[in-house]
């Protein structure tokens, strides 16, 4: 096994050769800025569409998917954005570009970790939609990217990843964080968190990479970094997808009036995640 | 959730995302019980194509047939919460997720 230093000096070479998750950071970041203008103009948002071919294609795909079961067909990016409509299509985008750019290897792990990722970002975002109306695409996106050092892991230090999955097949209850020391020799978060950093992402979600299984230590953002926290045992609990640990963790007691979540919301919240992880995955099987 | 083009819309629908204008400004907000006056702004707008919520309400499930999924269901959870089930909110949490895929196996059926 490489040593701490090996490894973080492994990630640190290849976030400079990872200008393709550069590239799709950027577009991610000109898309959330022209979404989050006060006059958000379906011109501006078709013209970075259009800048990229898959995307334009991907749009257009999902536009005349059967899922819309419009008689006409769409032609037009500008057409399929006034018709998809402007929440679905920023969270689309991200999920798009986001599988887009971390699955260059189509692994049936690889496959289940990544809709555990985007159950995490639903979870994420229906807990602080009701604290923080105004943050909840944010904790869509910090749930989505949650894992991202997993991801970072398996491409760059795929040996050793796989003799940790060997290990979770074996025994899927087992934590985490633990088999990450023992297989890897340096947790997901810290991998993550260096590659958040690199790419200059907004500190609550490096926070909450960085932090998600150890609540306590987070210092700012304990809101978003609590409710993506909560949001990960609730769909471990669940079951969408799969990680690298079927066991749902002990949360802080503090952390349950701190996101305002009462016994009774778990009845409400839940039903709702299930919906939306559905209605998603039925979405993203036509693109 | 699901698609429906406005011809197939009946009484009691209930709208399950914003229906937008071309600018992204809200027509018809969700959650609204859909009715005439509804389905004649959409048709002024040309919108074809609506979200409805779905209808897992809809059929009924037997007593037995509950407590026959409740059977299937509990002991792969008790597994994923064996390490923290004694916390009181992780156990609501706990009776929730069996809840609800109790509800994902009954609407697979």
């Amino acid at each position: 096994m490489k040593s701490k230093n090996e490894i973080l000096n492994l990630i640190q070479q290849n976030i400079q050769n990872s200008s393709d998750l550069l590239y799709y950071s950027s577009v991610i970041t000109e898309f959330n800025r022209a979404m989050s203008s006060p006059d958000v103009q379906i011109e501006k948002l078709s013209n970075i569409i259009e800048k990229d071919p898959g995307l334009t294609a991907n749009v257009l795909r999902m536009a005349n998917s059967s899922y819309y079961g419009l008689s006409k067909r769409v032609m037009t990016v500008k057409h399929a954005v006034s018709l998809l409509g402007y929440v679905s299509l920023e969270k689309i985008f991200t999920v798009n570009v986001f599988s887009k750019s971390i699955s260059k290897q189509r692994t049936a792990h690889g496959e289940n970790l990544w809709k555990h990722s985007l159950a995490v970002a639903i979870a994420a975002q229906q807990i602080v939609s009701n604290i923080k109306p105004e943050m909840s695409e944010l904790a869509f996106t910090a749930g989505l990217l949650h894992d991202i050092g997993k991801f970072l892991i398996m491409n760059l230090l795929p040996d050793s990843y796989n003799n940790l999955l060997k290990e979770f097949n074996k025994n899927p209850y087992q934590y985490s964080i633990g088999l990450d020391n023992k297989f890897i020799g340096i947790d997901h978060q810290q991998v993550g968190e260096l590659f958040a950093k690199s790419w200059d992402l907004p500190q609550p979600i490096i926070n909450v990479i960085r932090y998600h299984h150890n609540i306590d230590f987070a210092k700012d953002n304990k809101d978003i970094v609590a409710a993506v926290s909560v949001a990960n045992n609730i769909v471990k609990g669940m079951e969408l997808g799969q990680s690298t640990s079927m066991l749902v963790e002990l949360i802080p007691k503090w952390v349950w009036s701190y996101i305002s979540l009462n016994k009774e919301d778990f009845y409400k919240i839940i039903p709702l995640i299930q919906q939306k992880y559905n209605a998603y995955l039925a979405f993203l099987n036509i693109v | 959730m699901k698609a429906i083009t406005i011809d197939k819309i009946e009484d009691g629908m209930v709208l399950a995302q914003d229906v937008l204008n071309p600018k992204g400004q809200i027509l018809i907000k969700s959650g609204v019980t859909l009715d005439d006056y509804y389905i004649n702004v959409l048709n002024k707008f040309n919108i074809d194509v609506i979200m409805v919520a779905g209808d897992r309400e809809s059929r009924e499930m037997s007593r037995e047939e509950r407590a026959a999924l409740m059977m299937q269901v509990r002991p792969g959870k008790k597994m994923i919460f064996q390490k923290c089930i004694t916390d009181p909110f992780i156990y609501e949490m706990y009776e929730a997720v069996v809840q609800n895929s109790v509800w994902e196996k009954w609407n697979e059926k």
